[in-house]
């Protein structure tokens, strides 16, 4: 042997790791770094904040912005732009393995909270695959990072509140917004009445954005037919399922809701509630030292996020007293909060006529280019993927499953490593 | 703050883009919307804008990208079209 081998690069040992830079994430950063702990944040995203605080730099929210400060405290380490794809029980501490710009990276803490967020649920139509067909959040995301559409027909549908949001983003953005389509029926919306009035600051938002679209088309109880286009989104046709219109349209931003991102969570065992990852009162897992917060315990929005990732990194600083005057108002946001966003999804739940949208050569699968037709409706999750390959390309089922799932039936197939499409040279150790 | 602008290249096109911002951004707007080919040769762009879907990975010089979650940098060399 002429050369040393080079020496493994050993694990960066904190007291708190933590998955997400989002709201939960950063509440829970701050919390436990103000406890004297060290922290790493692991994020996907090359900025902090997540999807609800994506600025430009400098444009974000003061909440955003306060929460953003504790990032510069010598006891939090952030690496943006790291996709974590293994994680696993080393003694009495954990550890997790990611990939970045830099390569592989191995964090070693005794205590980890996932707040790992959501993702977008889409429901296909014929032509959801042109490029120009984005989800709603993914429009939000485009947009905020500053795509101008200069003018272009754009036209906002799916359901929940993120819709108004992307539209009044949209026409910032310089879209001629065609309209927005809510597929709940009106009769649904008014059920948001006693939601807002108990909420009087969301009530205020809500209004916010209806005057900032006044005189545009919001259209309850239509939706997303089809799309067309040669090489790229040219026209829709909506429907409220009597009438149609087909209108020339270059941008569609469509999203149905979202679903908690619960795969680190299910990798590591965590042990499941109702679609989502099981908590007790201090956001701790049912595994030791692993806590959870914001949208992977259930979709809620960015107000539990905050409540939840404030007490998770309480918690996992070992600071966490439940009797406490802090701890009492952190729980009932927490309660009020959770609330709301149970009362959402049952108001923005899908109507099953878009069930009945996909023809036989709409893709399931886009990973994998696999049709409706191809799918036996018998199957599960296993023999769809053994059978067509759905859920085998890079996005591992993050797209198809919630999908399978509603059309379907399915349930989750077993999470597989790893947990991200990453370069070989990253998986192995050195 | 104006944004400092650079160029990179888009299959060899220059493209204008804000140095830091989004890559898929700078495509859209360059007007590429090809990210990629699907195995069934059908064009594809962005989706979900924030790195679930993987449609908009890109080759920048030797490595894989998902555009939504790649910063821009000066004289970048990116390669569309898997």
């Amino acid at each position: 042997m002429t050369e040393s081998a080079p020496i493994p690069a050993a694990p960066a040992q904190v007291d708190v790791a933590i998955i997400g830079a989002g709201p939960a994430g950063l509440a829970a950063a701050g919390a436990a770094a103000a406890h004297g702990r060290r922290v790493c944040i692991l994020d996907e995203t090359f900025r902090p904040g997540g999807q609800i605080w994506r600025h430009r730099p400098g444009a974000a929210p003061a909440a955003a912005r306060r929460l953003l400060a504790a990032l510069a405290s010598p006891q939090v380490q952030v690496h943006s732009g790291v996709s974590v794809f293994d994680g696993w029980r080393q003694g009495e501490t954990w550890r997790l393995a990611a990939s970045g710009p830099e390569g592989r990276l191995v964090v070693e803490a005794p205590a980890l909270v996932l707040a790992c967020g959501a993702r977008e649920e889409f429901s296909p139509f014929p032509g959801w695959t042109l490029p120009g067909v984005l989800g709603a959040g993914g429009g939000q995301a485009v947009l905020k990072e500053g795509l101008d559409l200069q003018g272009e027909p754009t036209l906002v549908a799916g359901s929940g509140p993120l819709l108004l949001q992307v539209a009044a983003t949209a026409l910032e953005h310089g879209a001629r917004l065609l309209g927005v389509l809510e597929q709940a029926p009106w009769s649904r919306l008014f059920g948001m009445a006693p939601v807002l009035a108990a909420r009087p600051a969301k009530a205020l938002q809500a209004l916010q954005l209806g005057f900032a679209l006044l005189g545009r088309p919001y259209r309850p109880g239509w939706w997303v037919k089809s799309a067309s286009g040669s090489e790229r989104l040219e026209q829709v046709t909506i429907t409220d399922g009597r009438r149609e219109r087909t209108l020339p349209c270059r941008w569609l931003f469509c999203g149905l809701g979202l679903v908690p991102n619960l795969e680190l969570g299910r990798h590591l065992g965590c042990a499941l509630g109702a679609e989502a990852l099981a908590v007790d009162g201090a956001q701790l897992t049912s595994l030791p030292g692993v806590y959870a917060a914001g949208e992977v315990c259930g979709v809620a929005g960015v107000d539990a996020a905050l409540a939840e990732g404030r007490i998770a990194g309480l918690a996992a600083a070992g600071a966490w007293d439940p009797a406490g005057a802090e701890a009492k108002r952190l729980v009932r946001a927490r309660r009020r909060a959770r609330a709301m966003g149970r009362a959402l999804l049952d108001l923005f739940r899908p109507r099953p006529e878009l069930l009945a949208l996909p023809g036989p050569d709409t893709l399931v699968c886009r990973c994998e280019d696999v049709p409706f037709s191809a799918i036996d409706p018998s199957w599960g999750a296993r023999e769809t993927k053994l059978c067509t390959r759905a859920g085998m390309g890079p996005c591992q089922g993050r797209v198809c499953g919630p999908i399978l799932a509603r059309h379907f039936g399915q349930g989750q197939d077993t999470v597989r490593l790893p947990l991200k499409c990453v370069p070989v040279a990253d998986l192995m150790e050195p | 703050m104006p944004e400092e602008s650079c160029i990179i290249l888009v299959d060899g096109q220059p493209v204008t883009a804000a140095v830091g911002g989004s890559l898929a951004v700078a495509l859209l707007q360059g007007g590429h919307l090809r990210f990629r080919e699907s195995c069934s040769g059908e064009h594809r762009a962005p989706l979900c804008g924030m790195g679930t879907c993987y449609e908009c990975r890109v080759r920048v010089g030797d490595r894989w990208v998902r555009a939504c979650l790649e910063p821009v940098r000066d004289k970048m060399e990116v390669a569309t079209h898997d």
